[in-house]
């Protein structure tokens, strides 16, 4: 994920962690990457390590519109399906 | 292997998956591997946020589990279901963030609790069929909580959003998700028959509130019943014209600063605002509620076992201590919480202070010693009277709630329970009595009272109260709180408090009720051997232990004339938290702890003011009536009850109002019920 979204580096990933301390020094050669997290906000990386640092964390280079609602709203269609045919088939058989 | 055995082994199963689904959503596979837990761990689990789910960590930290405290949070959306969302390490332990959409929680407990209802309720004798309009008008009346208690939700879900428009598929999903919950229990009420006094313990085991919501399971069920109760029984005409009466006051009575109360251990059943939507959003639900208890008592057949109900509440002590050890693991812990709809997590360790195997199942030490102190009472009834097909058994499983109520501290309910079972006894036609041990009891009695007397002098026992209440008032208004304090005291021993009062215009930042108890403290006539309501309130409060909950609620409590009359209403408690302001006499963090009344009766002058609190107390003292056996056993619990309530905030929890409720409808049922 990381070759694909910062391409390919000499560079090793330090172990950052969660230091708050740790700041990235701006590559000149790398080309700046915008990345999305998950929760749709922006940043621009300016270095392999920083946009590796990112993308490990969730991050992307792709807008990813989160659709749980609509899974939610398709999951809950199903219920009611689900609720009518067993009601219609089962339980008026049954009783 | 016959159909039923089948049955049980495929609803098991069910069960199961129902259970783990929502915590297994992460491929073993994929290419961000669950590794194990500790500190260089912790920016791998920062770093990869909602790919890692609960079951695949649980799974590489089989070993390591004494370390993790599961911590769920609602906030993020679907995707990180069940799956990892941060990792902490807090003190020496490791706090491992799991996302829970607030909707999949709500269905998935949803649907534990109606097959808990199935398996607790017998089978209708003829199919009943009711209408489908309660559905969208109740879905309705649930639906409009999120906008009544916006400040409550809207931090708990990312994608919480009151736009009303048929884009909105947050709002769409949460209407959709409780008229299929109502579908539900719709099909329950047409076929299964719910027998709500030998449910009573159930409750105490299934305590029914929605992760993240200031909702119960239970308040679905019984407002459905309510509906049902208006629709199908006759109405009850004086409750109806009275309710009315009292919502119109309690509307009038709402001020115009808005509060927030984040519902602590009260979630579930309590308004977490005090805007007109919210108090007119609890007056309906409790209204419903109400009417819910009058359909389950129409339902009650005239046979009624004293052995079943017994047996219930002996298998829920077991099972609450049980299931409370298998709670002090990581796991335990964490499904409790979920399985149960618990407010707060239950303990994680077995040290002395959190090892009450209650803790999580009940949210008050006080509520959880007076059911056991029932239990026990009831128990005790059928072995002394042989209502019983095995006392043995019945002997051996008290030890459970013997254990329990000890555990739980809870004096009041030691003693009084103590007292009725010896009643028991000594009136049982079976046991001959020895009346020289009745006297020695009664003049050992007599000498501890006296020696308790002469410990605490009426002189000290008098004030101590309006001591009290004035320490935690925010009266002279020096930073340091010491000198308000030593101000406060040179004015203790000359009892002078109205000078105080006056002193530096003290009265004016007093709350009323403070100002009020100084004025009849300190008659300007005083009649010799009538002793001063204050000073007895005062010698109660010293005798049972409450001196510094009701100073605070004194120094808090500040009512105009029309809230004392009338109150704000059910589950309403947010004016009374932070209307006043108050300077408590504590150092941190205790001084930012909850403080609760302490006592149910001061709870319903709180919902109901002094008039309400009149009429419950006139409906209650009225029915109690020692009729024969066995009838008079809910009498005596009644009475129970009563002396409980006095002293604690149970009926500010669902278990302990329904428990209240449900023994006083037992009561007035009496001439009804055949057991």
């Amino acid at each position: 994920m990381i070759k694909k979204i910062c391409g390919i580096s000499n560079d090793e990933l330090p172990d950052i962690g969660s230091d708050p301390n740790f700041v990235f020094t701006n590559d000149p050669l790398f080309d700046t990457i915008v990345l999305y997290s998950p929760e749709g906000n922006i940043i621009n990386v300016n270095s392999w390590i920083e946009c590796a640092h990112y993308v490990n964390g969730g991050w992307s280079n792709t807008l990813l519109v989160e659709n749980g609602n609509e899974i939610m709203f398709y999951g809950l269609l199903l219920c009611y399906f689900s609720y009518f045919i067993v009601k219609k088939f089962v339980i008026n058989n049954v009783s | 292997m016959s159909a039923n055995k089948l049955k049980n082994i495929a609803l098991i199963v069910f069960i199961f998956l129902l259970i783990l689904t929502p915590f297994n959503t992460s491929s073993f596979q994929d290419n961000v591997p669950a590794i194990e837990i500790n500190e260089s761990s912790l920016g791998y689990y920062q770093s990869n946020t909602c790919k890692i789910s609960l079951v695949e960590v649980l799974s590489k930290n089989i070993s390591n589990l004494s370390n993790i405290t599961i911590n769920p949070n609602s906030y993020p959306g679907l995707e990180c279901l069940g799956k990892v969302t941060g990792l902490d390490l807090i003190g020496k332990k490791f706090v491992l963030s799991i996302g829970l959409n607030a909707n999949i929680s709500f269905m998935v407990q949803s649907f534990l609790w109606l097959l808990m209802l199935f398996l607790f309720s017998s089978k209708r004798d003829e199919v009943l069929k009711f209408s489908f309009v309660p559905i969208p008008i109740l879905s309705t009346i649930f639906l409009s909580q999120l906008y009544f208690e916006e400040r409550f939700y809207r931090p708990l879900d990312k994608n919480f959003d009151l736009d009303l428009s048929f884009s909105n598929l947050y709002l769409i999903n949460s209407f959709l998700s409780y008229t299929f919950i109502f579908l539900l229990i719709k099909e329950f009420a047409e076929r299964r028959k719910l027998n709500i006094v030998y449910f009573v313990p159930i409750v105490f085991m299934f305590s029914g509130t929605y992760f993240s919501q200031n909702l119960n399971f239970y308040l679905l069920l019984f407002a459905y019943f309510g509906v049902l109760n208006i629709l199908v029984n006759d109405s009850y005409k004086y409750f109806n014209y009275g309710y009315a009466a009292f919502l119109l006051l309690w509307l009038s009575n709402v001020n115009n600063r808005l509060y927030f109360f984040d519902t602590d251990k009260l979630r579930g059943f309590v308004n977490s605002s005090n805007s007109i939507g919210s108090t007119l959003y609890w007056a309906a639900l409790f209204y419903l509620f109400i009417n819910g208890f009058f359909y389950f008592f129409n339902e009650i057949g005239q046979n009624f076992s004293l052995d079943k109900l017994k047996n219930y509440f002996l298998y829920s002590s077991v099972a609450v201590n049980i299931l409370g050890l298998i709670g002090a693991s990581t796991i335990g812990n964490f499904f409790n919480f979920f399985i149960f709809g618990q407010t707060k997590k239950g303990m994680l360790t077995l040290t002395p202070v959190a090892g009450n195997t209650w803790r999580g199942f009940s949210p008050s030490a006080e509520l959880i010693g007076e059911f056991y102190g029932i239990c026990l009472i009831i128990t005790f009834y059928c072995v002394i009277n042989f209502y019983t097909t095995s006392i043995k058994k019945d002997i051996l499983l008290s030890f459970f709630a013997i254990g329990g109520l000890i555990a739980s501290n809870n004096i009041a309910a030691i003693i009084s329970s103590s007292v009725i079972i010896f009643i028991f006894f000594i009136t049982s036609k079976k046991l001959i009595i020895n009346k020289k041990i009745i006297a020695s009891l009664i003049v050992l009695a007599l000498l501890f009272s006296v020696i308790l007397v002469d410990k605490d002098t009426y002189d000290y026992t008098s004030t101590v109260l309006v001591n009290e209440a004035i320490l935690h008032s925010d009266l002279y208004q020096f930073e340091d709180n010491y000198k308000n304090s030593v101000l406060k005291m040179n004015f203790f021993n000359d009892r002078d408090y109205l000078s105080l009062l006056i002193d530096e215009n003290n009265y004016l930042r007093a709350s009323s009720s403070l100002n009020t108890l100084v004025n009849v403290f300190s008659p300007t006539i005083n009649i010799p051997i009538v002793p001063n309501s204050v000073a007895t309130l005062s010698i109660v409060a010293v005798s049972i232990n409450r001196v510094e909950l009701w100073g605070i609620f004194i120094a808090k409590y500040n009512p105009s004339i029309n809230d004392f009359l009338f109150g704000h209403g059910p589950n309403q408690i947010t004016n009374y938290l932070y209307e006043h302001d108050i300077r408590l006499d504590f150092k941190e963090p205790k001084a930012s702890g909850l403080f609760l009344p302490h006592s149910s009766f001061l709870d319903l002058l709180l919902f109901y003011g002094i008039v309400g609190l009149l009429i419950f107390f006139g409906l209650f003292i009225r029915k109690i009536q020692f009729s024969s056996a066995p009838h008079n056993l809910f009498s005596y619990l009644l009475i129970y009850i009563i002396i409980n309530l006095a002293k604690s905030d149970s009926i500010l929890y669902l278990q302990g109002f329904v428990m209240a409720v449900t023994i006083y409808l037992m009561v007035v049922l009496k001439n009804r019920i055949k057991i």
